[in-house]
């Protein structure tokens, strides 16, 4: 293999050593040591009036510039010789115009996640089947309790009864086994996914660092605290389509959000990829702490199927580095972007209604459709 | 003709057709099915036969569509055909499919259940119409 400056780069900086982690970190610092000692070259040639080929004919040795050998190098610029970090120092700050490319937050506090090259799997199931065989049954037995207790709807799918009643504290109760249920799926689904990563990767899902982020159940109906009138009073809140969006300090988060408010997951289509938002006091005030959990359809699957085909959809998001995997090509086909709200104007509203904040996007690489 | 598929945003919406009351029913079970899987490709292995009773026959539909996606569910059953039997407010179905199994059948979209949203069954004048969404 030549040993020019352009080969050896490509070689440390492009191709590296990726099956070899100490060798891998050992070609970064290399990498480092000779932008180190062009840079020394480069003043050099000023200083001396001498071009930067000639130094580079004649050893260090014996020229009057200082050069730290690689082994001091290491020491001095990545402090620890096998941390994949490289401590560099800050030349100068200045403020870009027009700048619209991705921001890297080096100073998020989190143990699992640094927004540096990190991936998330983000994923919405629930109590599928099961959920609905409660609300199918409980339907009935209300369609029975609400002409015992004189309640009138406009649609049967609203049927109810009154929370304090024996046939709504059973329904409470049955509705928490159906959570309890998505809770477990979810749980089968996270251990299925990193089954597979570790087949594909010939690794343990503890190194890739697959953990647990967060996982809510927002299709359920809460009993929580809210003012009204002045008053505080005890609510029973039910969020389809919505959820929940408490803000930083609630009293019934988890203390690991109380600084941030409740992380929200806004799931867009498979082409566009999802946001991170959280909690706010204003949801708190005006959507009894909710905000929406999607950008939600705009066509009918069937619609949706007409205006393109699966296979080429699947070939298309290929080609903007997007994977696709489905069970089905008409199922992909009604899951297209198209079908869908633009995510970007949603989280805008939802931004400027002031009922939750965005954190973050998640571009998509990849998508799974059942 | 044995049913329409309507426009609907999220979910699947049905209008279904039959010349007797065993028409609809079938038709309806049907429309259910094809959601789920391409019909064709199951080869029916297994009979499960059912028995529901109602003094409404638009309950009894909702009744028997809830039937056939509780047994997808729960017995992991998928159906082709359908032969139906409904005298004096009871059904009689006798339906022929297989497990399911995805290197088998084409399957499609699962269906999650059905909703009294717009569910109606209406009796015309030598026919019987219902209208039906199923949550997926």
């Amino acid at each position: 293999m030549s040993s020019k400056e352009r080969n050896i780069r490509r070689l440390w900086g492009t191709i590296g050593y990726e099956y070899n982690l100490k060798r891998s970190l050992l070609a970064s610092h290399a990498l480092q040591y000779l932008n180190y000692k062009n840079v020394l070259l480069a003043e050099e040639s000023v200083l001396t009036s001498k071009s930067l080929k000639q130094l580079y004919v004649t050893s260090f040795k014996f020229r009057e510039v200082q050069c730290k050998t690689f082994e001091e190098f290491i020491l001095s610029y990545a402090l620890n010789p096998v941390s994949e970090i490289i401590w560099d120092e800050i030349d100068k700050i200045e403020e870009i115009k027009n700048f619209d490319e991705y921001v890297y937050d080096f100073t998020v506090e989190h143990k699992d996640h640094n927004f540096i090259a990190n991936n998330f799997i983000v994923g919405n199931c629930g109590s599928r089947g099961f959920g609905h065989q409660i609300a199918t049954d409980y339907l009935k037995v209300f369609d029975q309790s609400m002409k015992k207790y004189n309640i009138q709807v406009n649609d049967r799918e609203l049927s109810c009864t009154p929370f304090s009643s024996e046939e709504g504290q059973k329904y409470f109760k049955a509705m928490a086994c159906a959570a309890n249920m998505a809770f477990a799926n979810r749980q089968v689904i996270l251990h299925r996914i990193r089954e597979g990563f570790e087949k594909i990767f010939n690794k343990k899902s503890e190194d890739m660092e697959m953990n647990l982020i967060y996982d809510v159940a927002h299709n359920i109906a809460k009993v929580e605290k809210h003012k009204i009138d002045g008053k505080m009073k005890d609510l029973v809140v039910h969020r389809k389509g919505s959820t929940r969006a408490f803000p930083p300090g609630h009293e019934e988060l988890p203390s690991i959000y109380k600084k941030t408010g409740q992380p929200i997951i806004i799931g867009g289509s498979m082409e566009t990829g999802s946001f991170l938002l959280s909690g706010t006091e204003k949801a708190m005030q005006e959507t009894f702490g909710s905000t929406a959990h999607g950008s939600g359809r705009t066509m009918s699957r069937t619609q949706a199927k007409k205006q393109v085909r699966g296979d080429k959809l699947q070939k298309d998001m290929q080609n903007r580095g997007i994977y696709v995997k489905a069970a089905s090509m008409s199922g992909l086909a009604e899951e297209a972007g198209f079908a869908y709200k633009d995510i970007n104007e949603v989280v805008d509203s939802l931004n400027k209604a002031g009922i939750s904040k965005p954190v973050c996007s998640f571009k998509p690489i990849g998508s799974v459709k059942g | 003709m044995k049913y329409k598929i309507l426009d609907h945003t999220a979910d699947i919406m049905f209008e279904v057709y039959g010349k007797t009351l065993n028409e609809l029913f079938k038709n309806v079970a049907i429309a259910t099915f094809d959601t789920m899987v391409k019909r064709s490709s199951i080869t029916p292995k297994l009979k499960r036969e059912i028995k529901i009773e109602n003094k409404d026959p638009e309950k009894l539909l909702f009744d028997f569509i809830e039937e056939l996606i509780y047994i997808k569910d729960a017995e992991y059953l998928i159906f082709k055909d359908f032969t139906i039997k409904i005298k004096d407010n009871k059904l009689k179905a006798v339906l022929e499919g297989d497990k399911i199994n995805h290197k088998k059948q084409i399957l499609l979209t699962d269906v999650k259940a059905i909703t009294l949203h717009k569910f109606s069954l209406k009796k015309l004048k030598n026919s019987y119409t219902a209208t039906m969404i199923l949550d997926i």
